[in-house]
């Protein structure tokens, strides 16, 4: 093809749509099920006793290229982690784009670059994909969503429901630095940094987890909103108290500068690598030594505990000793100033 | 030296509150700490359920969002609405609600504003769109005024006429003075603003010793640095003695920063100002001089004049004189949230209501702290 | 009263310096503190370096404290007695 850029035409459905799918996706998402370019995959049931996940992600990301990523990282990932929160394995995924007129297609192709090296990590098939172009000023250069189905093995029964009093509570990666990541880059707070943003694929650190550790009750990865609006999540859906330590928390220290400088608690920014595992605490060491031997799990900690206590709120304490309420976040994460 | 590391050592924390204990044995203290930034790291660190229970801390108007009053708050949202302008701001303005709505809204619904850090980020965007008319919100104390002032200068030096301020900058001893004036809240000593006297000196606050015989220490802001002004007032109440004793000697010296008050003083100059909770208080806020009158985004633009209403109910005004504490207002967590705020008191980060709605502590009795001595 | 925090000085070009914040850099304005040099420590706010940051007197601080907490002498000569306080209102019951 030679555009540059995407035109309304590229939508409309005819040569030009069907040139931009081959050319941008086709030749990046090669597999047999793609490839028989139909209007619907079609895929095999999972084996006896195994269930089926089925999760979706919207992803609109400024900028869509940073340190450690892009949206189209972003776009695998998220859905990917969504599945492995539920111990399923990934297996396919569906990916719709909008694009705005105007998106220069180096770009899309860089996009799809990236998604394609994202979904082989993951060890996921991209089967199905739709494509539409909105006219220019209408969308935000390129909004992706992915939806993707996993097979969720016999006997693995986890999710929020499944929290215990007494559940060891470990996260497995330093958290604040996606978000800080994205935000530095944020015209007018533009910092140079080491900063880079954790994006990865958590189905493999997770797989090793249930090989050691069966019987983990509850897994959720902390994107939006960070760790403390994801256990403010599971403590209200499970109905349990949360007890976790400050100090405990890990935090690179590029992030860490970043959120003193913009006045942000680490535990509010978002991730898109790190996760926490609630674990009968019979299997936590287990758990432990499991995370700490995988890449995505170097740093891999205990952070507090499940409780009877005080059920659907956090609770943590400060490094002084003193305990305090932790709320979800509320509104935007705004950088304060004064 | 990693400072912030140094001043958060727990263990030299724990032995200050064991030492603030046995001095304050079982007498009734009342400390004003008056700076947002002190309530909130005093919340964030727990260091309220820390203190013995006969010490109080009160939070004080060093909140500037929060003082900031209505109708400026209106007159800088209606700003963003006008088609030309671009308003640029600190964060923390964009939430705080106004009679119709906030700057957030007002940015959904089509105004152009933009948050940045630096002032000079504003000086440099309005340089870059010469076709913007950029009106920075100028919001806080003598920390944020000299830069906000050196941004103004900035812009005259590159030739930048795009460029305006509106200024609701103030000055923080009259707000200080106007509390003992009021006679609302006993106090026997204050915790006074670290970042403002690094800027000011302590000159600025012996008018608390020379004329109000009140005790007061100037402090940081990491938890150690807290607790040592606090140990540091009660020793001097315990010694009767009204004094300015300077405990973030690292920052602050008698004399400030000169260079700054300097440029301060040569952009702004004192005007009587609407504090909201106080109403008007004379030569307490900074107008920009008429030599700059270029950069002054009240004499550039008409400001709206449609009627500004405090929301029903809001109590941020008593909050801010220290006569209550949030939870005593009866929206504080109800109808009034940080999704749902009514006053910038719960939207600041600097607000006593939003310090005290994140920070919630957990009282002794359900969950014993685990205190020595 | 407002956030500052301290940054290390790393090259001074004019009234603009690279400043460090852990090992976040920025380049920050001089303006209210022509007098820094590279090297130094300052607090920075909104883009303004506003203050020296003196390592001795953060050092001196922590030893007295690490010493005896307790006695570290009031740092003031200007004391002078106070009329008793009005007995301040009983704290609210939490």
């Amino acid at each position: 093809m030679s555009a540059q850029r995407i035109t309304l035409a590229h939508g409309a459905g005819g040569r030009l749509t069907q040139q931009l799918i081959h050319e941008v996706f086709g030749s990046r998402f090669r597999n047999p099920i793609l490839e028989q370019m139909n209007d619907a995959a079609v895929l095999a049931p999972p084996k006896a006793g195994g269930r089926l996940a089925f999760a979706t992600d919207g992803h609109v990301v400024s900028p869509l290229f940073f340190p450690g990523g892009s949206i189209g990282d972003l776009a695998v990932y998220g859905t990917v982690n969504d599945l492995a929160m539920m111990g399923a394995r990934p297996r396919w995924l569906a990916a719709s784009f909008v694009i705005e007129e105007g998106f220069p297609l180096k770009d899309l192709r860089r996009i799809a670059d990236d998604m394609a090296a994202a979904a082989q990590r993951a060890e996921a098939l991209l089967v199905a994909g739709d494509t539409k172009v909105v006219e220019r000023g209408k969308g935000d250069g390129v909004y992706i969503s992915v939806a993707g189905v996993g097979v969720i093995p016999a006997g693995v029964e986890i999710g929020a429901s499944h929290a215990r009093p007494g559940d060891v509570i470990l996260l497995n990666a330093p958290i604040a630095a996606h978000g800080m990541t994205i935000m530095t880059l944020r015209e007018g707070l533009d910092f140079q940094s080491d900063l880079r943003s954790d994006a990865a694929p958590l189905n493999g650190i997770v797989a090793d987890l249930l090989a050691a550790a069966p019987d983990v009750h509850t897994m959720r990865d902390a994107t939006r909103g960070g760790l403390a609006t994801t256990l403010n999540e599971l403590a209200q859906a499970a109905q349990v108290g949360i007890q976790i330590e400050e100090e405990a928390i890990p935090v690179d220290e590029a992030a860490r500068s970043a959120c003193e400088l913009l006045g942000l608690d680490p535990v509010y920014v978002a991730n898109e690598g790190a996760f926490v595992a609630f674990v009968p605490p019979e299997e936590a060491e287990a758990a432990l030594t499991t995370l700490r031997a995988h890449p995505l799990g170097q740093h891999a900690c205990r952070i507090g505990h499940v409780t009877a206590d005080h059920p659907g709120r956090v609770v943590m304490e400060t490094p002084l000793g003193a305990k305090r309420i932790l709320p979800p976040l509320s509104g935007d994460l705004l950088p304060r100033i004064c | 030296m990693r400072f912030d590391a140094a001043f958060r050592d727990p263990a030299l924390a724990r032995e200050l509150i064991a030492a603030i204990h046995r001095l304050a044995d079982d007498r009734p203290l009342a400390f004003m700490e008056f700076c947002g930034g002190h309530t909130h790291a005093i919340m964030q660190f727990g260091i309220r359920q820390l203190m013995p229970p006969n010490l109080r801390l009160l939070s004080g108007p060093g909140c500037p969002v929060c003082v900031t009053s209505q109708r400026d708050i209106d007159q800088a949202i209606a700003l963003a609405e006008v088609p030309e302008v671009t308003v640029a701001t600190f964060g923390d303005m964009v939430r705080v609600p106004g009679t119709r709505f906030t700057l957030q809204e007002a940015a959904a619904n089509g105004g152009d504003v933009r948050i940045v850090y630096s002032p000079l980020d504003a000086v440099q965007y309005a340089h870059d769109h010469p076709r913007e008319q950029v009106v920075f919100l100028g919001v806080g104390f003598e920390t944020t005024a000299p830069g906000v002032a050196a941004s103004i200068l900035t812009a005259r030096a590159r030739g930048i006429r795009n460029y305006s301020v509106f200024s609701m900058h103030k000055y923080t001893p009259p707000g200080m003075r106007a509390i003992l004036d009021a006679g609302e809240v006993c106090l026997n000593g204050v915790l006074g603003p670290g970042h403002v006297s690094s800027i000011t000196g302590v000159r600025w606050w012996r008018f608390l010793p020379d004329v109000y015989n009140m005790p007061v220490v100037i402090a940081g802001f990491e938890p150690v640095d807290i607790l040592l002004a606090i140990q540091a007032l009660v020793r001097l109440v315990v010694a009767g003695k009204a004094a300015a004793v300077n405990t973030y000697r690292r920052s602050v010296s008698e004399a400030g920063n000169r260079a700054a008050i300097g440029i301060m003083t040569q952009v702004f100059e004192p005007a009587d100002a609407d504090w909201r909770g106080f109403g008007v208080i004379p030569e307490s806020g900074m107008a920009i001089r008429p030599t700059y009158r270029a950069y002054d985004a009240r004499a550039r633009f008409a400001l709206s004049e449609v009627p500004s209403r405090e929301p029903p109910g809001c109590r941020c005004g008593d909050v801010l004189r220290g006569v209550i504490e949030p939870p005593e207002c009866p929206l504080f967590g109800q109808a009034c949230t940080p999704e749902r705020p009514k006053g910038p008191c719960m939207v600041s980060d600097e607000g006593a209501c939003s310090a005290f709605y994140l920070y919630q502590s957990v009282t002794l009795e359900d969950h014993p702290t685990t205190l020595s001595g | 009263m407002c956030l500052a925090v301290p940054a290390r000085v790393l090259a001074i070009d004019g009234v603009l310096a690279e400043v460090e914040f852990g090992s976040l850099r920025r380049t920050i304005s001089l303006q209210l503190l022509p007098q820094a040099q590279v090297g130094d420590y300052v607090l920075v706010h909104t883009g303004f370096a506003i203050s020296i940051i003196d390592p001795d007197e953060a050092r001196l601080t922590l030893e007295l404290l690490k010493q005896m907490g307790d006695l570290e002498p009031l740092d003031s000569d200007e004391m002078r007695p106070v009329r008793p306080a009005r007995p301040p209102k009983p704290p609210t019951t939490p």
